[in-house]
């Protein structure tokens, strides 16, 4: 996978850190230089997708020639530069431990009650590079303890070391400049423009960035400690966009969320509606066993009762799908009615959205994570939108006479009212598999099986811009319920289309992911695997996405390559 | 307290100088004019922040949001960069300061040469400690950082006029013939009169 054209010969230039020989772009610092050689070179204040400022001096390296050591970050790779970190040079570490000495005198210490604790560059680099107790004897400088800089994030400012990432972001960034730093010297703190506040749609990026734990999360203050917590890499599913995160789970709560560097998606941000919005697609009130829904009230049924509901309609069947289904779950619904029936009855939720220009960095003009994935399945056509109001339109006008509703998502919230709700009433059959127990899509169906959430699912999402990337299930299953892979995989044994490999429901969904990078004709032909999908994902192209729209009947029932 | 009309608007004027509060938001068309100026000497209108800073300083009586604002608003700036600037720099006054506001350098030079000697005296003298206004609003007095007169330590800026070289017997002086003579210590005026109206003390030390 090159995005980049390789660079030119000429552009690289050979260089040697710790004497092990690199070739280089020209240019580029020493910091990613080393990187690629898999050497680690401490630093806080250099963040690769900001301005170098160069003022905490951790990444110090000695380079032959130069007579003083240097910042890395701010030194581009030239031939022949032969580089000493401080796994070679004692110069230099000893540089780096007086640095941290230095950086520590005014630090307060409070990592019993800090919430960066277990994930903050102080411990870990003093535990790495210093590891000496502090010789400073004389008073601390005391400063702003628990100033909230905006609606999000909580400022501590004994504990900044003044690395000014959270300034460059507003500078740079969002281009929004409520952050600076005010006084000089020791007395220096970050502070909001005064009378602003830090209240940017991103504006919960600049805790991410802070390398240690000056910046905190209003919402997730004194949640839990980090080493408690499960942490899973996966992707936010909000909008489109398909940001990498790192989000922390602890008793089936998703209790912090924290941005992954992918440059080519989200580089290290992400908005404030999807990390504070996370949990929000695990609805507390779960429905737990299928259920059927009548003026009796809900009585519990089989499975299989609502697969018997629908089995003989798939030919009529319309299918209001949440566009936060999995790429996998999109196949198998295309191969289940390429099957039996026509198309132009299946459409995705997709509501496009205006966004203000800071949104705009990140955030996708919808909430539809996967309806790429939809048209990518040849489910839905270029305009998903206007399908989707056709079909709203349609259940409204009672045209609809079986219908099948896939995730709590499959209608935007602001599309629930009476005359839809009742268009659903007025189906024969109406069967909807759904997480929520509140949803108010309950009151217009006959039968419920308990889905399951995004958060508990593992599987491809393609976003916006073609990008396949593998989302992880970031909490643990809930017991009793059925991911819409395996109840459309059942609906299909059941109908009798014999359209996926004949143990699928025995299947993981790993394992089902993995069927589809061997046997289906998109991802076989990359020759792409999962783990190779962990690291920023896979830029489809535009002919990719062509070649995968037919979906063919020979190929159906291929079996799996497990 | 003492109105006076400059360019059709008034100012209420105490002892401490124009009163922060009451000053028009609007700067007069000469701070205006003054500031294109400044402005037109830099490749980068940014440059001419500290310029600026002083323009509004010398219309508010210290640092104000609406000074900032201007400044900001002159150079195309966020304001919290011309925030950073003004805190950055003792020279710019955040809170309301005497009439003759004394800044006394405690940076290392001046140390070894007696600087808190000259601190304990202002202290004695005035009554006041650092950070301080006199109720009188005449005198404040303040220590601050490297005032860049290290050749000539111990030394102290009051208002904008360096008095060098200081002595108990000089800075005896120096307050008395202030307290009497009241003269303006300001850049634009100390180069005419300031030098030959303080006796004793030789241009040189004074500017």
């Amino acid at each position: 996978m090159s995005e980049q054209a390789a660079p030119k010969q000429a552009d690289l230039v050979n260089i040697t850190i710790d004497g092990r020989p690199l070739q280089v772009a020209k240019g580029t610092n020493i910091i990613e230089a080393a990187k690629t050689a898999g050497i680690e070179i401490p630093h806080y204040c250099y963040h690769p997708h900001l301005s170098v400022a160069g003022n905490c001096r951790m990444c110090q390296i000695s380079v032959k020639g130069m007579p003083k050591m240097t910042i890395a970050c701010n030194t581009g790779a030239t031939e022949g530069m032969e580089v000493a970190t401080h796994h070679t040079s004692k110069e230099v570490a000893d540089a780096q431990a007086a640095t941290l000495e230095f950086i520590l005198i005014n630090h307060p210490l409070d990592c019993t009650v800090c919430d960066q604790a277990g994930h903050c560059k102080l411990q870990d680099y003093h535990f790495e590079y210093n590891a000496r107790s502090s010789r400073f004897l004389e008073q601390k400088v005391h400063k702003v303890k628990a100033l909230p800089l905006g609606p999000t994030v909580m400022l501590d400012g004994e504990r900044c070391i003044m690395c000014t990432r959270c300034i460059r972001f507003c500078d740079e960034i969002t281009k929004t400049s409520e952050l600076g730093m005010l006084n000089r010297g020791d007395q220096s703190v970050i502070a909001v423009s005064p009378g602003r506040e830090l209240d940017n749609p991103l504006s919960g990026t600049v805790v991410d960035l802070c390398p240690v734990g000056a910046l905190t999360h209003r919402a997730w203050r004194f949640n839990t400690r980090i080493w408690f917590t499960k942490q899973t890499d996966s992707i936010c599913t909000g909008c489109s966009t398909g940001c990498s995160v790192k989000v922390a789970e602890r008793d089936g709560q998703v209790v912090h969320v924290k941005a992954r560097r992918n440059d080519a998606v989200n580089k290290e941000w992400l908005c404030d509606e999807g990390r504070y919005g996370f949990g929000r697609f695990l609805p507390e009130s779960r429905i737990t066993e299928p259920y059927t829904v009548s003026n009796a009230g809900f009585q519990p049924c089989q499975l299989s009762d609502s697969l018997n509901a629908i089995k003989g309609n798939v030919k009529t069947l319309t299918v209001l799908a949440s566009p936060d289904l999995l790429l996998e779950e999109f196949f198998l619904l295309k191969q289940l009615l390429a099957r039996t029936s026509s198309l132009g009855r299946v459409t995705v939720a997709y509501r496009g959205r205006e966004l203000n220009d800071v949104e705009k960095i990140l955030v996708s003009p919808d909430h539809a994570s996967n309806f790429r994935g939809a048209q990518l399945a040849g489910l839905v056509g270029e305009d998903p939108e206007s399908e989707y109001e056709e079909m709203l339109g349609k259940i409204r006008r009672q045209e609809i006479e079986h219908v099948l509703i896939l995730g709590d998502r499959a209608v935007a919230q602001q599309d629930i009212d009476a005359a839809l709700i009742n268009g659903l009433k007025a189906a024969k059959t109406s069967v909807a598999v759904l997480t929520n127990r509140e949803s108010p899509l309950l009151a217009g169906v006959t039968m419920v099986v308990p889905g399951r959430s995004i958060l508990e699912k593992s599987g491809l999402l393609v976003n916006r811009a073609l990008r396949l990337q593998h989302a992880q299930a970031v909490v643990p299953l809930k017991d009793g319920t059925v991911p819409e892979w395996r109840y459309l995989a059942l609906l299909a044994e059941a109908a009798g289309a014999k359209v996926v490999p004949a143990n699928v429901q025995q299947m993981s969904d790993r394992d089902l992911t993995r069927w589809y990078l061997t046997a289906d004709s998109l991802v076989s032909s990359i020759g792409l695997s999962i783990a190779s999908l962990k690291d920023g994902g896979f830029q489809l192209t535009p002919s990719q996405r062509e070649s995968a729209v037919p979906v063919g009947s020979e190929q159906a029932g291929a079996s799996p390559a497990v | 307290m003492v109105s006076v009309t400059d360019n059709g608007q008034v100012f209420h004027i105490n002892t401490r100088g124009i009163t922060p509060t009451t000053a028009p938001l609007v700067l007069s068309d000469e701070s205006e004019r003054r500031a294109q100026e400044i402005i037109q000497q830099y490749p980068q209108a940014r440059s001419a922040i500290m310029p600026l800073l002083y323009i509004t300083q010398e219309h508010f009586g210290l640092i104000t949001q609406a000074g900032v604002d201007w400044v900001a608003q002159k150079l195309s700036m966020p304001p919290v960069q011309v925030w950073e600037v003004a805190t950055f720099y003792t020279m710019y006054y955040k809170k309301p300061v005497g009439r003759y506001h004394i800044q006394v350098c405690r940076t290392l030079p001046c140390a070894l040469r007696g600087a808190r000697k000259v601190s304990e005296f202002l202290h004695h003298h005035l009554g006041l400690k650092p950070g301080e206004v006199s109720k009188d609003g005449m005198w404040s007095f303040e220590e601050v950082e490297c005032l860049g007169s290290c050749g000539t330590a111990p030394m102290c800026q009051i208002n904008d006029v360096f008095f060098e070289n200081l002595t108990d017997e000089k800075l005896t002086g120096l307050l008395k013939r202030i307290e009497k003579e009241k003269p303006d210590l300001r850049f634009s005026t100390v180069r005419d009169e300031l030098g030959a109206g303080l006796e004793g003390c030789p241009k040189s030390e004074i500017i």
